[in-house]
């Protein structure tokens, strides 16, 4: 999939690590969990080490409660496949108080309300590559998996054939670099310590640290794919 | 070793584990589709939009909901992209914010429904003079220019004048708001008739305004504010339900009561959602029969030593046959009447169980409490007095406070506190200046029926001047707007008739509402938001002024612009008689005049600072003044609300002066005080002619009241509540709110029982004027014998079963006259059976849409 021009070759593997990182959390936090996406965490997890996890102590304590959670629970019975789309229900949709919510907003405005000042700088990110949810206007833009899939969605351009589609490679790292330490650096550290807090199974409690982790890993990472690119 | 070199190392060591051309990556994203719920790309005219800036403006909620809060719509190039309400300022008891309901918050979808009225219609077999004048409200409609409609309807009103009179255009609406812009056009073309009568107040107008003497309230804008309120130690809510009534801050003013100590009281056949929240007592009620439990109070506190003498002496007449005013029978005193002494029937708690339905140990407990209880208030709504003939409750309410001294003191009082002045009594502290209209006199003024008789009317050719009085009349053209009267009058079932039999009927109106479903042509008007702006007054600390969101839809046209163009159809100079101010001349009027109480409470200032530039901006002429608040500041937020805090000058309780100088400040009754044997009143009500009232506050069952049904084969009063659905019948097509008040029957589940009917059953309900049909709530929260229907539901007739599947009340309410002229809602006797036809959720019903 990846044709990189000559000066990033040296790059493409942290690159690479960075999509699959972002690919791994957008579908975590995007929604319920499904079976196929159960697999592919447990697939994830069978490599002898999980990428970069020796560079975070959160991520490796996240991977660990993950492996945990998964040597202890068959992810093909029901019951437990149950258990944790209620866990997600319950985290991160309701009905009842969210200790939790997954929305940027609700960690930056007092109130904890949606749909705030908040969502509208994120859609504005979002429009200078001309994304927008799906459910524009009715989901709120800053939902944690939408930022993530953001997130995704220029790692993944920057892999692409930078001299074709006229994208910069230095102006998309600048962009993300900025979109982490304005919007996603500000709120997921308190987010996740909720979650983590709240969270009553292995998995979440785990994807909740390789989550903070990995989001302070990738600003290092940033900024050193900035110092070679500059 | 850096990350790019951990990683480098990392894909090494994974490619070897996974095979040489696995990049993890790609390995990933084809592991598991991701569902549609992540981003998506989106072409550059959609991301313009989305990323243009919007603003919030201050969008009008302008409805006679018995509310005003703060609404704003955030606009963005346009399109109304979401609303909110008042974040101007912190929330607190004493300084509350104005926030909206949910209706205020979906009015996004009424303004902007697909079922709005784009284009003026005539209805398909109309020919002048009417055409197929049956099919009204069944036809089907074709969609005509505005040339085309206005030429109609020009010729048929040139047309029904020369044949029949300027008497023959019947013109309905009324009530506050409004311009009332066609009866402008008809009063400068030789006249119109008009309707009259109470609908909201019940019988509380005349009754209050004659025994106090005030000619400036109906009684509406009396008792505490809402600091005072705190003073009191019991508030009885008798019949009255702010908490859906009148939604916004009042509830939360009661709360603030109830913290500060007082014991509240509910006397409804409901358990309302006031209830819910307040009530330390509910005590359920036969509807029409609070009169007797008042009596019932009075003789227990009568005979157990419990009056406050020196308040009857000193501040009424007629309570005992030594303080009765000039000329009046001693024997017709109060005293008398509630111990039998003459008519051999003592009001006794026993006489008033068998009639009320509250326990006579019930009616000797509330006595016993509210007279020993003070400061206590009693606030009744609308609702005890909207029945027929029944201007005796309000009488005897304030006697049973008179005869305990709970007047004129903080925290004590007794009144119909409603609406939108709902636990905020007193004189209004900030309000808007006139808009400089000036009236045209209507040269048919005299030619007014009352709303109990007007569809008889148009087939008798009679109605009721005044007593004795009855008068020709031949209705030929009914013209509808503002209101929805065919709906939201009681008789509606005649009311289609009558709209069927007269030449020509015209609507201008938002939807196909009743009124304009039942017409010939129909003319679709703007909404507020599609108009200049305005200034809205709610409880009397605001002061909203609202701005044009957004621009008239398809070919929507504002009143004015109707009523003017028909002018120029007519032979009229419009910018004269009609239409001499520019909309924005009117609107920078009324904010030029607009003025504040001072916080001395000795007068009345300037609300708003006008520079030369504010008045160029508004479009108008004037001169710069000096106010309290820039003008900017007014525009921006939208709202002003005077700072209030407990002890300020501006607190209020009825009476206080007079109380307090009964001689130097005596009221403006014939004997100066208040008049318990009220002559004044009896003679009133005598002169409207339809019944008679005596000067005493007395019991006589209403028609169509209690003891009416009971023998003649009717056997459930039927209530109708403001519905959290809908102001009256405004925003009842809206989808949200169908869906989350499904306009249900409320019955009780002994009744529910005996009649074999479960939960959300199909209920026929059938009065002696008509049939509606409604699923059934079960539920104990209501009076065995009582079932509630929310009013203003928008009629649905199925013709063919002769019932209305939309639950309107105005079909079960008969057209009666009584009293004061008022309309008698609460006094009708109904009778159940379950129907054993489906009937789908409203919210699946078809939208009114017709083009």
């Amino acid at each position: 999939m990846t044709k990189v021009n000559h000066a990033s070759s040296r790059v493409t593997p942290l690159l690479e690590l960075r999509l699959f990182y972002y690919d791994f959390l957008r579908r975590t936090f995007l929604m319920e969990p499904t079976k196929d996406f159960l697999v592919f965490v447990k697939n994830s997890m069978i490599a002898p080490d999980f990428p970069l996890a020796s560079e975070s102590g959160m991520i490796l304590e996240g991977v660990q409660q993950i492996k945990d959670y998964l040597s202890k629970n068959d992810i093909q019975s029901e019951t437990v496949c149950n258990d944790l789309h209620w866990e997600y229900t319950r985290l991160f949709i309701g009905p009842y108080q969210l200790p939790s919510p997954p929305w940027e907003s609700t960690y930056l405005n007092e109130e904890r309300l949606l749909f705030q000042k908040e969502t509208l700088a994120v859609r504005k990110a979002y429009l200078k590559y001309s994304f927008l949810p799906v459910e524009f206007g009715h989901e709120a833009d800053d939902h944690l998996g939408l930022e993530l899939d953001f997130m995704f969605r220029l790692s993944e351009l920057c892999l692409e054939d930078n001299d074709q589609n006229g994208v910069d490679l230095r102006q998309l790292l600048i962009d993300q670099k900025s979109f982490l330490e304005e919007h996603l650096l500000q709120w997921v550290p308190k987010f996740s310590q909720d979650m983590i807090q709240h969270a009553e199974t292995d998995f979440y409690q785990g994807m909740g640290k390789i989550l903070q982790g990995f989001l302070t890993l990738d600003l290092e990472a940033l900024l050193e794919l900035l110092t070679i690119n500059s | 070793m850096s990350l790019i070199e951990k990683a480098k190392s990392h894909i090494m060591s994974r490619r070897s584990f996974l095979g040489a051309t696995a990049t993890l990556a790609a390995g990933a994203a084809a592991a598991v589709t991701l569902p549609g719920c992540g981003l998506q790309k989106v072409d550059s005219s959609v991301a313009e939009l989305a990323d243009k800036e919007g603003e919030w403006i201050t969008a009008a909620c302008w409805h006679n909901c018995g509310g005003r809060c703060l609404n704003k719509a955030y606009v963005a190039d346009g399109v109304v992209v979401r609303q909110k309400t008042d974040d101007t300022h912190e929330d607190s008891p004493d300084y509350p914010q104005q926030r909206g309901c949910a209706r205020g918050r979906s009015h996004r979808k009424m303004v902007l429904g697909a079922d709005r009225l784009k284009y003026p219609m005539k209805r398909k077999n109309w020919e002048p003079g009417g055409g197929k004048k049956e099919l009204r409200g069944k036809d089907e409609w074709v969609r005509i220019s505005w040339d085309e409609a206005l030429d109609i309807v020009a010729s048929e009103i040139k047309r029904i004048k020369e044949k029949y009179g300027n008497a023959s255009f019947f013109l309905p609406p009324g009530g506050s708001g409004g311009d009332m812009e066609p009866i402008r056009l008809m009063s400068a073309y030789g006249g119109c008739t008009t309707r009259w009568g109470d609908v909201s107040w019940g019988a509380w107008p005349v009754v209050w305004q004659k025994v106090t003497g005030i000619t400036t309230d109906n009684g509406s804008m009396a008792g505490n504010d809402r600091f005072r309120l705190r003073d009191s130690k019991l508030i009885f809510l008798w019949g009255a339900n702010p908490a859906q009534s009148s939604q916004g801050t009042p509830t939360f003013n009661y709360l603030q009561a109830k913290k500060a100590g007082a014991k509240f009281i509910l006397i409804d056949p409901v358990h309302s959602e006031t209830a819910r929240v307040m009530a330390d007592e509910w005590i359920p009620i036969h509807p029409a029969t609070d009169t007797t439990l008042v009596l019932g109070m009075a003789h227990h506190i009568l005979t157990n030593n419990l009056l406050d003498i020196d308040f009857l002496d000193t501040y009424c007449v007629g309570f005992d046959a030594d303080h009765m005013p000039d000329g009046a029978d001693p024997k017709d005193n109060f005293k008398d009447y509630v111990l039998g002494t003459f008519d051999g029937t003592p009001k006794t708690p026993e006489w008033a169980a068998k009639i009320c339905g509250v326990s006579a140990d019930k009616i000797r407990q509330l006595a016993q409490e509210y007279a020993t209880t003070k400061p206590a208030a009693i606030i009744t709504g609308g609702a005890p007095a909207r029945i027929n003939n029944g201007e005796h409750f309000p009488h005897a309410i304030m006697t049973l406070a008179f005869m305990t001294g709970n007047v004129g003191k903080p925290g004590a009082g007794v009144s119909p506190n409603m609406h939108n002045r709902a636990t905020n009594a007193g004189p209004v502290l900030v309000q808007p200046g006139a808009s400089g209209l000036p009236a045209i006199p209507n040269p048919l003024a005299k030619s007014k029926i009352n709303s109990g008789e007007m569809w008889n009317a148009v087939f008798t050719g009679k109605y009721t001047a005044s007593k004795g009085v009855q008068k020709n009349i031949n209705i030929q053209m009914v013209w509808n707007w503002f209101g929805n009267t065919l709906n939201q009058r009681a008789g509606t079932t005649r009311g289609i008739e009558a709209h069927r039999k007269v030449e020509f009927v015209l609507a201008q109106n938002l939807f196909l509402s009743t009124d304009a479903r039942y017409s010939d042509v129909v003319l679709p008007v703007t909404s507020q938001w599609e108009r200049l702006g305005g200034l809205l007054t709610g409880n009397r600390e605001i002061l909203i002024y609202f701005r044009q969101i957004m621009k008239p839809l398809f070919e929507a046209k504002s009143d004015m612009w109707i009523a003017t163009e028909l002018a120029k159809r007519l032979g009229i100079n419009p910018t004269k008689a009609i239409n001499p101010l520019s909309e924005a001349q009117m609107l920078y009027n009324q904010i030029a005049g607009a003025k504040v109480m001072k916080a001395d409470g000795t007068g009345y200032e300037k609300l708003v600072t006008l520079t030369a530039e504010d008045i160029k901006e508004l479009g108008a002429k004037g001169t710069p003044q000096t106010g309290r608040i820039s003008y900017k500041e007014f525009k921006e937020k939208g709202i002003y609300q005077i700072p209030r805090s407990r002890g300020d000058k501006l607190e209020f309780t009825s009476f206080e002066d007079f109380i307090g100088d009964p001689v130097g400040k005596k009221l403006a009754t014939p004997s100066g005080k208040f008049e318990i044997y009220c002559d004044s009143l009896a003679k009133a009500i005598e002169k409207v002619g339809f019944t008679t009232k005596s000067p005493l506050p007395k019991y006589e069952p209403s028609r169509e009241g209690y003891e009416d049904g009971a023998k003649n084969g009717y056997p459930f009063q039927v209530i109708t509540l403001h519905y959290y659905r809908r102001s009256h019948s405004t925003l009842d097509n809206v989808l949200w709110l169908r869906e989350a008040f499904p306009q249900e029957l409320r019955i009780n589940a002994s009744d529910a029982q005996k009649l074999g009917i479960k939960n959300n059953d199909i209920v026929k309900v059938t009065s002696r004027h008509g049939s509606v049909i409604r699923q059934a709530m079960v539920t104990e929260r209501i009076m065995p014998g009582v079932v509630a229907l929310g009013e203003g539901a928008w009629v649905e007739m199925d013709e063919q079963a002769g019932v209305d599947k939309a639950g309107c009340t105005g079909i079960l309410d008969g057209h009666i006259p009584t009293g004061q002229g008022h309309t008698g809602f609460n006094s009708c006797n109904v009778k159940l059976e379950k129907y054993n036809q489906p009937l789908d959720p409203d919210v699946k019903w078809p939208q009114r849409i017709i083009f």
